[in-house]
Order: structure tokens, then sequence, then C-alpha cells
């Protein structure tokens, strides 16, 4: 899966475009074009990362300040024409090593899902719309976590606006499926390098729900930007999640069959 | 005494061995597991006074790990070993390999030898269509525990799905609790007098296959198995003065569909089997279908909440060897999704002719990065006198508290 921080925000177009912010309504189609140009954009350039494989480390807190982690290695496999594919194992704690869960995210089609518990073997279907569910009880949902594919949404470039001294563009996501759990995302990118730095996720009933800042972008094969630390603050609960990527390696020649649902009988 | 150190020394070397792998970077044999102290404590007096009342019991589970690779293929060998010390039932007290087995890894194949557990199907209620594995019955009466089985194992993908051959040359007898367990069936059932219908006893050489595939919201299993069945039927034998029922295990054919829809937020789901060559009908069919659906953010909250509904038909119609002959299955699965990972589920399983209801309930906390608070209750309503096997456990509601550390 790439994860929430390397994926949830999409990049702008590098040229062509005036940046100023569009004010009246008749440059919504405008806006709406330019924002999926700038996420378009941002896809392209992380496109031909063929696969990665990171080790993650999840700290969940709750109002009152307590906290748990939860570790896992992620394994991800880029399919060209089709989607992605996502391989979660868990390492930690330990009543839930060697839970492994599957997913498949396709441009056009609905995902798929499955877990694997290894104290009975079993390997189980999860329904498709729960996206926005919690991840193990994190403050990032399916949705979230999952591949993020360009054809889902629907955009809207707002302005550009200096974020932590870079200048960045500003743009909303809206997401196309009713299940997403957002009404919108707003999302904020730097000009130079579009990697997303900051995304305010609203609620169904359009209020501000939750914020995702992530920092400390490295580079890897020269071209794809990945962050080592994400954040996701709940403004309506109190809590939040951390997660800290502790390591990335890039085209280690995972195939398709790496992550057909036959290897979550293979595991250990 | 002797009886209680076993388990303590083998879980102090887990332990310290466990400890010993964590500070290792390159890790070559991985040892996890976990060990457990349980209560099970009843509300009424048992319907036979040699029966225990409150129980305790000590578990403790293993699992070894090793991985190497050779000339392209992937080695693993697995091994899990069980303990399980109990203060009341000597047949509860037992050891078993989960599994020990070697695992080659090819890119379209793979290979398994030694025992294992598998598991097919698709309901949650009841697992009819699983059969690889014996139930391990003393480790309670929903049959969820399974004793390892020995095996060659064959499977190997193609884009026609996958599939998978067994050969079980020996065959693993259920467990039934002792005189004084409890939960347990009444008349007493004596799992070592075990009586086979092949003359090779527990030697007849058991077969299996599946074909499974993922198509579209589809998942789809059909299994074949020939072989000596898991579930047995019973000989009524005198014994002492008293009615004793002795297991028989026949030779069987199973032919076994599982199916999962995936659609939106709802999961369809059906398992089904036909049976050739076991008693009281020689041919007969089981069919459990229903459906799962999830409310994510169940009311505005961060909690899930999972409605299951199961209908369960088997044609022969009341019989001994299964309760659930036509009955419905109402369930519910609660994900707090809290930094504890707090889960509570509960169902009912209601037999649609005489009312009579099975209850279950299951709960867990994890306390910390270890421990873990597990509970469990089960109790049996409007059972009718002649309905066995639940008449057996008319007395025996009950509920269990667990704690577990995790290694």
């Amino acid at each position: 899966m790439k994860l929430p921080c390397s994926t949830l925000l999409l990049v702008v177009l590098g040229g062509g475009f005036n940046a100023f912010p569009l004010s009246t309504s008749a440059d919504d189609d405008l806006a709406a074009r330019k924002g999926l140009e700038i996420a378009t954009e941002s896809k392209l350039r992380d496109t031909g990362y063929e696969d990665f494989v990171t080790t993650v480390t999840m700290t969940l807190k709750n109002k009152q300040g307590q906290s748990s982690t939860r570790k896992m290695t992620v394994k991800t496999l880029e399919e060209l024409d089709k989607g992605e594919k996502a391989l979660i194992l868990f390492t930690s704690p330990a009543d839930s090593r060697g839970t492994a869960l599957l997913s498949y995210s396709f441009k056009e089609e609905a995902d798929k899902q499955w877990i694997y518990l290894p104290s009975i073997k079993r390997v189980k279907r999860i329904a498709s719309g729960n996206k926005t569910g919690s991840f193990v009880g994190s403050e990032f949902s399916y949705a979230d976590i999952s591949p993020q594919q360009l054809e889902k949404y629907t955009y809207k470039f707002l302005k550009e606006e200096k974020y932590q001294g870079m200048d960045c563009f500003v743009f909303e996501r809206f997401p196309k499926e009713e299940k997403n759990g957002y009404s919108k995302q707003v999302i904020w990118m730097d000009k130079e390098h579009y990697r997303p730095w900051k995304a305010e996720c609203y609620d169904r009933k359009d209020k501000l729900l939750k914020t995702l800042t992530t920092n400390n972008f490295n580079r890897y094969k020269d071209r794809f930007w990945r962050p080592t630390m994400c954040y996701m603050e709940n403004h309506q609960t109190g809590k939040s999640t951390t997660i800290e990527f502790h390591s990335y390696k890039f085209q280690t020649g995972l195939q398709t069959k790496d992550f057909d649902r036959s290897v979550l009988k293979r595991l250990k | 005494m002797a009886r209680l150190l076993v388990p303590l020394v083998l879980l102090i070397f887990v332990s310290h061995v466990s400890v010993a792998q964590e500070e290792g970077v390159e890790e070559e044999l991985h040892i996890e597991g976990y060990y457990a102290l349980e209560f099970q404590g009843f509300f009424q007096n048992p319907q036979d006074p040699r029966q225990a009342s409150n129980n305790s019991s000590l578990v403790l589970e293993a699992k070894m790990v090793s991985e190497w690779v050779y000339d392209d293929n992937r080695y693993v060998f697995n091994a899990k070993p069980f303990y399980r010390l109990d203060e009341s039932d000597h047949e509860r007290t037992h050891f078993d390999l989960r599994e020990f087995n070697l695992l080659l890894v090819n890119d379209d194949w793979d290979l398994r030898v030694g025992t294992s557990k598998v598991f097919w199907g698709a309901m949650e209620t009841v697992h009819w269509v699983d059969i690889i594995n014996q139930t391990d019955f003393v480790e309670g009466v929903e049959g969820e525990d399974k004793l390892g089985q020995p095996m060659i194992n064959y499977n190997f993908d193609t884009e026609h799905g996958w599939f998978e051959f067994y050969y079980m040359p020996y065959f693993r007898k259920r467990t039934f609790p002792g005189i004084e367990g409890r939960p347990r069936n009444i008349p007493f059932i004596d799992g070592d007098e075990a009586i086979y219908e092949s003359s090779k006893n527990e030697w007849h050489p058991d077969l299996a296959m599946r074909w499974s595939n993922s198509l579209g919201d589809a998942d789809v299993g059909i299994s074949q198995f020939y072989g000596t069945t898991r579930e047995p039927s019973y000989v009524p034998v005198i014994s002492d003065g008293e009615v004793v029922l002795h297991p028989f295990y026949e030779i069987i054919y199973q032919l076994g569909l599982d199916l999962t829809l995936a659609i939106d937020d709802w999961l369809v789901k059906c398992e089904a089997l036909h049976r050739h060559g076991q008693q009281p009908d020689i041919d007969f069919q089981m069919v459990a279908a229903g459906f799962e659906n999830t409310r994510y953010g169940w009311l505005e909250t961060e909690m899930d909440l999972g409605f299951i509904f199961e209908g369960l038909y088997d044609s022969r119609g009341s019989n001994p060897l299964n309760p659930y002959e036509h009955d419905v299955a109402l369930g519910t699965r609660l994900t707090v999704n809290d930094i504890n990972d707090v889960i509570v589920v509960t169902s009912l399983i209601i037999d649609l002719h005489d009312s009579t209801t099975v209850f279950n309930f299951e709960g867990s906390r994890r306390i910390g990065d270890h421990w873990k608070m597990v509970m469990e209750g089960r109790s049996f309503w409007n059972v009718p006198s002649s309905e066995f096997p639940l008449n057996s456990f008319r007395n025996d509601n009950y509920f269990q508290i667990g704690a577990e550390y995790h290694f």
C-alpha cells in the first residue's frame, strides 16, 4: 500500500497555467481542470516506481494521552493499467503478529480486500465498502491508507500559498464514491516537487474532521519522494496517529504473483 | 505438581529464547506465542455429579519459524506446539503439534510436508465445509480449535485459480472431554474407544482437493474429500452398567462449495456440502447461507458494528451429529477501534422448530503491548430433553475469563 502520506496528496502541473486564485464562478471549469491537471502531474511524477517495500511504526494516542503502537511491513506493487496492490503484514503488537491485509485498488472497479487471520489460518474477504472505517484503531481510514487512484476523485484548484516557506498549490479533492467518508480534502503541495505537505479532511457535514501533515521527505531512485513521518490529528475526538517510515526500498522486483491471494496461505 | 512444572519450564525456556532473538538483527529462528490462564465459572449444578463445577486451565502455545532460500526456492520450517493443563479434566490436559512441517515455495507451486492446519469456508457461525483438520473438541464445544493433521500438500497457482491437493496418511481422532469435563456430552462419549469402518483404522489414506478463485465480486471454492469422516457417528455401548457412546468413524465422500460475494458494505455467503457414506442417511446435504453487513463509523463514532445473519439447513432433519438442522443464526461484531483493540462478538443460534437457543459471547481487550484479556460466555436455552447433543449442555451455561501473555 502506498501509505497515506505518500499518496494522500497529489501534485501540481508544472507549467502552462497561471498560478492565481480563480475567483469567479465562471471559472469553476477552469479550476476543476487545473486541479485535475495538478493531480495528474503529481501522479505522473510518481508513475514508474514499480514497487516498494517499507516498514512502518504507527503510534495511536487517545484524548487522555495514552498511546499504543502497531508495527507493520508494507509491500506495494504498481500495475500500470489496472491500479495498485498492497500487502500489509503486522509484526506488532505480539497478539496480532502474522495478521495480513491484502488490498487491490483499481482505477475503475470497486477495490478488493482480504484479511488473513493466522491463528485460524483463514483468508477472509472484507466488504469493499469499508473505506470510512478506521484502520486498526488509528485515525487513518482504510481509504487513507489505500493506494489512491486519480480516477476516483474530482478536483478544484483554489490558490497558491506559502507553506513552511515553500511555494505551494492548494487544491480540493472530492471523492466520487459516497462511501469515502470525507466530503472533501484540501491539499497543500509544493510547486517544485509536487510533494503533499498537508491535507485537511472534511466530514460529510463539511466540518473539519482531521488534518494530515507530513515531513522529512526523501527522494528515492532520483525520482520518488516519500515522507519519513505523517501525523493525523482528529479535531473532533482529540485523538491522533503518527506514522513513521523506517526504510523504503524501491524496485525490489516484486511481481503480480507476490500479491496473489495464495501468498496469504504461504506466509509463515 | 509435576504436571504443573512441565509447562512452566517450557514457558520460561520459550520466553527466554524469544527475548534473546529480539535483540538479534537477522533472525534465523523466530519464536513467538502466548500463554494464558483461564477460569471457567458455571451457573448451575452439573447434570452428572461427576462433572466438575468451576475450572481453571493453563495454556501454552509457541510458534517457531525458520526460513531460508536455497536454489531459488524458499523453505520454511514451522512448528507450533500447544499444551493445555486443566485443573479438572484429564482429557482436556493435552498436548498437540498444531504444526510441524516443512514448506517449500516455488514461483507457481508449493509443497508442504508434516502436520498442518487448513481452513476452508465462508460462514461465521458454522464451518461445515472445513474438513481437513479434526476438531479439538475438548478446547470448546463450538469446535473452532483443530488438531494438527499429518499431510503431504501440493498447491499450484494458475490463471484459472488455485489448486490444492492433500494426501493424509494418518487420521486424528476427535478429542472428547473426560468424565469430569464440562461442558460434555451426556451420555459420556469415550473418545479413546474409537471404531473405524476401514480395516486400516486410523491409517486409511485420506485424499482431498480444492479449487478456488476470485472472480470479480465473488470468491469461490469447490472441494472434494474422500476418507475417514472427521465427524463421527456414535455407537451406544453398556460399560460398567452405564450407557457410553463410542465414536464410529466411517469412510465418506464429501463435495463442498464455499462462496463469498462482496457487494459494497455487504458480504453474501454460502457453504454447501453433499456427503455420502455416513449413517443414519447414506446421502445428505447441508447448506448454510447468509450475509454480513458492517456499519463503519457506527452512530458517528469510530466504532464498526457488523451484523451477521445465517440460515442453517441439514437434509437429515433432527440428528445427533448436527444440532443446527433448521436454525437461524443472528450475530453482531462490535469493533471499538480504540487503542486497546476492544472487540465484542455475540451470536444467537435459534432452532426454528422448537426454539432451542444457543447464545455465544466473546470479548477481548489488549492491556499494554503483551497482555490481552479474553472473555467468553455460552448459554443454552429452551433445550428439549430430546435435542442431543445440546441437551447435554442444558446446565452448562458458563462464563470464562482469561489473561493471555503474548511474546
